[in-house]
């Protein structure tokens, strides 16, 4: 799914044009971007919970090279869903 | 730091953000979020352009664990979301945290430096605080004046209480067992010692310095050498010298050797190299000042030695003096220990009549095997209780062995004395608890597992067999001979193992206790 499929959809549920759905997407998306810039742990309703961990440096192995790799230190962005679409999942599961 | 939006706040923030009313803030989101969870379960994947994209994986069955209870169960098959961030969010994020770790680097070490400098203050702030009180009652003036003064102050002080110190340990050492005259001797020598060395420190300090200056104008001509070659013969002959005093310093001051023979040796490297170089007088004077020096290191050397010689005898005669106080004592322990355990034994065998008690109960012992046997073996039994008798410990052994010999004499007049002091013991014994009943009846019969027989004449079932005190006196019973036990023997043996077995079961052993009741069938025919 791209992004025009995604606002076409939008204003038509919202009843919405489609240029105000685009305008809205990007802002919400561009407040996800910064609160998570900030650290931020962000709850979007219906979707699930956002939030930034720290991933301590580890030492991996590649198995074609058969080398250890020194991986960094890095930020992961951790997304744990909300349970409406846990259940979703189930059901679509069954 | 990092601030937990929940779903309100979220709404609220992007209402604000999007110019838009909070209602219809929440009913976009909400709209956002079924389209995109619809489109990912349906299709397995969607994405969010520019921010990140949701795909679904299925999660085989595996076995896992109850978190309540530990139980083990099986997890079904099921299906997972996963979030993907695009990479302009990843690098977004992992910027930020690239930049933070570059400053705590930094921000750490400059916080390291002052939590040290905070730690400095705060120990400095911490020695002053009792020295401070200290001041008060020595100086209440002085904590007005500047801070310099006052640490001088506090310095002096210090230094004050360091030399109290010093003084106190001084006493210490003079209440340890050795005499004065060899402490004030041996604080000397440390004191003289030091001393010397000291001067002798500095002494070849000085020299390596006066050298080293020598060495290092060397340094520099060698480098002009090949350009200059006329002027610098005579620095070159000049920086000769230096570097063969300083090899023969070097060994005299690390071997010690005569200085004379160094002196020789020197001279004749100078000889040598003044031979072919012919060298200009101008060196004598380093010579003399060398020759000096060594003069000094020499005399240095010998009140060294002459220190050293003095103190040696000292040090041998303080050792002879303690190996003869201490063979002197360990011979007087020794004589005392042999008086006072003879003067006990014998005190307490007075006190408690055992001196004809045992030459009776050994007779009697006698007795009752002769009438048991029926044979007439007077004479390897008394033998055997003389060998028992030899294990027992020093106080009692000589006063045993007396009695046996009067028992010997005795034995022949009181053989019809009464059965009914079967049991009658011949010594008795301090239990140790470090050693155990089990070694002790190794020590006193040869075979360690007799000792139930210990344990039944001195102590009642309600006696934990494991758990005797120290320092209990046990009777001890006489016992023939392992292997050659008679029938009454063997049923005290059977008695004896029924009897620790019942301690056991009381002491709530009942694994030993079972043991022991089946050891009392069978071990008493053994022996």
């Amino acid at each position: 799914m791209n992004k025009a499929r995604l606002v076409s959809e939008l204003s038509t549920q919202l009843s919405l044009t489609k240029y105000d759905t685009e305008e809205r997407l990007a802002h919400l998306i561009d407040l996800m971007c910064e609160e998570l810039d900030q650290q931020n742990t962000i709850q979007v309703p219906g979707l699930g919970q956002f939030e930034t961990r720290e991933r301590a440096s580890y030492v991996a192995y590649n198995p074609h090279y058969k080398k250890k790799m020194h991986i960094p230190p890095k930020v992961v962005i951790q997304f744990t869903p909300t349970k409406a679409v846990k259940d979703e999942l189930k059901g679509a599961g069954l | 730091m990092s601030i937990k939006r929940n779903g309100s706040e979220f709404i609220e923030l992007f209402a604000l953000k999007a110019g838009i009313g909070n209602t219809e803030a929440k009913l976009f989101i909400h709209a956002l979020s079924e389209t995109v969870t619809e489109v990912a379960i349906s299709e397995g994947k969607s994405s969010l352009s520019g921010f990140g994209r949701f795909t679904i994986k299925e999660v085989a069955d595996r076995e896992g664990t109850q978190p309540g209870t530990g139980e083990r169960i099986i997890i079904p098959a099921h299906k997972r979301i996963y979030f993907t961030p695009y990479k302009r969010l990843a690098d977004l994020v992992n910027k930020k945290n690239e930049e933070l770790n570059n400053k705590p680097r930094n921000s750490i070490d400059t916080a390291t430096l002052l939590s040290t400098s905070d730690n400095l203050q705060i120990s400095d702030e911490l020695n002053n605080i009792p020295i401070s009180t200290e001041s008060n009652t020595v100086k209440n003036k002085e904590m007005e004046k500047n801070n310099d003064s006052f640490s001088e102050d506090l310095d002096g002080i210090k230094s004050q209480e360091k030399a109290k110190t010093v003084e106190f340990k001084i006493p210490k050492l003079s209440t340890s067992p050795a005499n004065d005259l060899e402490i004030n001797d041996a604080q000397l020598e440390n004191s003289e010692k030091t001393d010397l060395l000291d001067e002798l420190e500095l002494l070849i300090l000085q020299k390596k310095k006066h050298l080293m200056s020598g060495s290092l104008d060397i340094r520099v001509d060698d480098e002009d050498f090949t350009e200059q070659n006329a002027p610098n013969q005579e620095e070159e002959k000049e920086n000769v010298f230096p570097n063969n005093i300083t090899s023969v310093d070097r060994t005299s001051s690390i071997d010690s050797k005569p200085p004379q023979i160094t002196k020789e040796r020197t001279l004749t490297n100078i000889e040598s190299s003044i031979n072919p170089k012919k060298y200009i007088p101008v060196e004598e004077d380093l010579l003399k000042d060398f020759i000096g020096s060594m003069d000094e290191l020499k005399t240095a050397i010998k009140n060294i030695s002459a220190k050293s010689n003095r103190i040696k005898p000292i040090s041998n005669n303080t050792i002879s003096i303690d190996k003869k106080i201490l063979i002197s004592s360990s011979l007087i322990g020794v004589l005392v220990i042999f008086v006072s355990g003879f003067l006990i034994g014998s005190t307490v065998d007075r006190l408690f009549g055992r001196g004809s008690t045992d030459s009776m109960s050994t007779s009697s012992q006698q007795s009752i095997q002769t009438k048991l046997t029926g044979n007439t073996q007077e004479q390897p039994i008394q033998t055997n209780t003389i060998d028992r008798t030899g294990l027992t410990p020093d106080a009692t052994q000589s006063t045993n062995r007396s009695n046996t010999n009067t028992s010997k004499n005795l034995s022949n007049l009181t053989t019809s004395s009464s059965t009914s002091s079967r049991l009658s013991t011949s010594r008795s014994v301090r239990f140790r608890s470090e050693i155990g009943l089990y070694n002790m009846a190794q020590e006193i019969y040869g075979n360690p597992r007799l000792w139930v027989l210990l344990f039944e004449e001195n102590f009642s079932t309600s006696q934990n067999p494991d758990d005797i005190a120290d320092g209990t006196t046990l009777t001890v019973p006489n016992v023939a001979t392992p292997g050659s036990f008679s029938e009454l023997e063997r049923e005290r043996l059977r008695i004896a193992l029924l009897h620790v077995a019942q301690a056991y079961e009381n002491a709530g052993k009942r694994d030993l206790a079972q043991s022991y009741r089946s050891a009392s069938v069978y071990y008493p025919n053994t022996m």
